[in-house]
């Protein structure tokens, strides 16, 4: 009797010391669980803007999206004219394009997620999260350092084998007070650097401290670079699946 | 003789009495293409032409539940191609549709100008279902290139010119069934029944696979299709057929059989390919020998026959070049009757309002048991968007 209480004093001290153990370490799947969260919430609404700068050229969009979770998401453009209407909805791994002026659905291919979205730096996938940070790769702490006047960890995400995503690295520093993600580096298969990716303009939107302005760097093209800048968000909305749906891209207003 | 054109006026009084208020949209484009036509027949012969282009899209939400919309081209033809075409005024001013939307303002043999309302409907939308009436494009194709389910306008490939592409006069229910699941009835009438089409469709998505089928009348026929969309690893495969038979000969004969599936794949390096196949059963194997191919591509399509050919690939590969300007080429080969066409385009956005296009068609044709020249277009095109 003595012994099984004995034994069982000692497993409870062993699961103790390995749950401060925890607690010191970091872990990398929390950090990015958080960071998805406080960039995303439960659900969102978000308008931005755009702009695709070239070395003699630019443009720019400004478009409305929702989210929930990170399956779910409906973005429209607003502008320019032109594409007013165009509209990307996106459930689990499956993607649609929808073209208001033939009432065309197209369903995209999957190999179409690394390309990039209407001409700008982003990928199709950067903009709908298709790949998951959290489930698709392996993760490992790297070395703390300072960005924005912020410390930062560091993570470097490499895909799982079985998993069909993009990149062949990823490198990411977060912010260890708001969980920004304030710096990341996607690497291609041969380890080469292919674009950088900056916040900044860190302030209160929709209730939550955030880096409301994105800039997407190719490291090899000279004076091309995309912006992104979050002109309003919300977060927590009273939205639901039903929501991500093609009567709904038919319906909204862009 | 021209019908009442009552509706539309109707629905043009509405939008304009919303005209001063924020639930009004317009917008449109106006663009400016340089055609030169090589033609074939009778001896090879250049033709230029122009088109000034003028397309308005007006908009009035009514409240949340009802949506007016009228929108119209506005196009003047003038120059050599347009003088060659015997009656090309009387022939753009046959409008198919139950209502005549067509309106020829200027007949002249080198000179037109002429106007066409494409859409002009209402909607009513609720929760769970919508209807549509009115002059709509009811698109139920699921491919890019040839849409056999596409009964109530079939689109042509080839005119690219028409990027809204034509509508139906048609009344149109919507019932969602769920959140992918969903259910259409659309009835298209014309001055009699024979010319009329009535269908029904139900669409689905089961395991990352979108799927339909449809059936109804078409035209003194049965029809009865189905498609889908979805993807082999990390490529698109898509793919539709539709079978049309005679209302009195159901199961007497082998009707028309329409069917079609791609594959499109984005590469590494920013290529973008597709592959597409087409059987069309009523469709010629022998040689289109004294055919304009590109007349006859354009003449009589249908989702019944979308291909004047039996068999036809369709192969595409297009890069973004820059952020500003892509390629594409695309290209059509028929076994048997020889035939084939090219078709590379180069797009250009200059800006947010401009866009400078270049395409081109070339098509040729095995005649007397040699490959000819079976005419050509080369179309420089400039666009602003407001």
């Amino acid at each position: 009797m003595k012994t099984r209480l004995f034994l069982l004093f000692a497993a409870a001290m062993i699961v103790m010391a390995m749950s401060v153990v925890n607690e010191n370490k970091p872990n990398p799947k929390e950090i990015l669980k958080k960071t998805e969260e406080q960039s995303q919430g439960k659900s969102s609404k978000g308008k931005m803007t755009i702009e695709t700068i070239r070395p003699k050229w630019s443009t720019s969009m400004t478009l409305t999206s929702w989210s929930l979770g990170t399956e779910y998401a409906l973005t429209i453009i607003n502008e320019p004219a032109k594409n007013k209407g165009i509209g990307t909805l996106k459930r689990d791994k499956e993607v649609w394009m929808w073209y208001p002026k033939i009432e065309s659905l197209t369903k995209l291919p999957p190999s179409m997620m690394s390309q990039s979205w209407m001409g700008t730096d982003f990928s199709n996938d950067d903009l709908i999260n298709q790949s998951s940070l959290i489930d698709d790769y392996s993760h490992e702490m790297g070395k703390d350092s300072t960005i924005e006047k912020r410390t930062c960890w560091k993570i470097t995400l490499t895909p799982k084998e079985d998993s069909d995503v993009i990149w062949g690295k990823i490198e990411m520093w977060i912010d260890q007070k708001d969980y920004l993600q304030l710096l990341t580096k996607f690497y291609d298969e041969d380890d080469v650097l292919v674009s950088k990716m900056e916040g900044s303009n860190i302030k209160e939107m929709g209730g939550r401290t955030m880096a409301t302005k994105l800039v997407m760097t190719p490291i090899e093209k000279e004076g091309h670079k995309t912006i992104m800048t979050y002109n309003e968000l919300e977060f927590d909305i009273d939205i639901e699946e039903n929501f991500f749906t093609p009567q709904q891209l038919k319906r909204i207003r862009p | 003789m021209k019908r009442v054109k009552l509706f539309i006026f109707t629905i043009l009084l509405v939008s304009s009495s919303a005209f001063a208020q924020d639930n009004f949209t317009l917008n449109g484009y106006v663009k400016y293409m340089q055609t030169n036509f090589l033609v074939s027949t009778p001896s090879t012969t250049l033709l230029t032409d122009n088109l000034i282009h003028n397309r308005l899209n007006a908009k009035w939400y009514a409240s949340d539940k009802l949506q007016f919309s009228v929108e119209l081209r506005n196009r003047a033809f003038y120059g050599e191609y347009t003088k060659s075409i015997p009656n090309y005024g009387d022939l753009l001013d046959n409008d198919p549709g139950f209502v005549d939307m067509a309106f020829t303002w200027v007949n002249e043999p080198s000179f037109i100008l002429h106007t066409m309302i494409d859409r002009a409907n209402f909607t009513y939308q609720s929760k769970k279902w919508n209807l549509r009436v009115g002059r709509q494009r009811i698109n139920w194709g699921i491919n890019t290139v040839w849409t056999p389910n596409d009964v109530f306008n079939a689109l042509n490939y080839l005119d690219f010119d028409y990027e809204e592409r034509p509508g139906s006069d048609a009344v149109k229910f919507q019932y969602y069934l769920g959140d992918f699941s969903n259910l259409e009835v659309a009835f298209s009438p014309a001055d009699s029944i024979e010319g009329s089409i009535a269908a029904i469709k139900y669409g689905t998505n089961y395991k990352g696979y979108d799927y339909q089928i449809m059936g109804g009348y078409y035209k003194q026929d049965l029809v009865l299709g189905a498609g889908w969309a979805g993807n082999i690893k990390s490529a698109g495969f898509k793919g539709e057929a539709s079978y049309f038979t005679h209302q009195n000969a159901v199961f007497d004969s082998f009707g028309n059989l329409s069917a079609t599936a791609s594959i499109d794949y984005t590469f590494k390096k920013g290529w973008y390919g597709g592959v597409s196949f087409l059987y069309t059963s009523g469709g010629t194997t022998k040689s289109l020998a004294g055919n304009s191919a590109l007349q006859l591509l354009g003449n009589n399509l249908s989702a019944k026959q979308l291909m004047p050919t039996r068999y036809t690939f369709f192969l595409m590969a297009s890069k973004s070049l820059t952020a500003a300007s892509s390629l594409n080429l695309s290209g059509m080969y028929a076994p048997g009757t020889n035939f084939f066409l090219l078709f590379p385009a180069i797009t250009y956005s200059i800006n947010n309002q401009f866009d400078l296009d270049f395409v081109a068609q070339a098509s040729f044709i095995e005649m007397a048991q040699k490959l000819q020249h079976g005419g050509s277009g080369v179309f420089a095109r400039l666009k602003w968007s407001f």
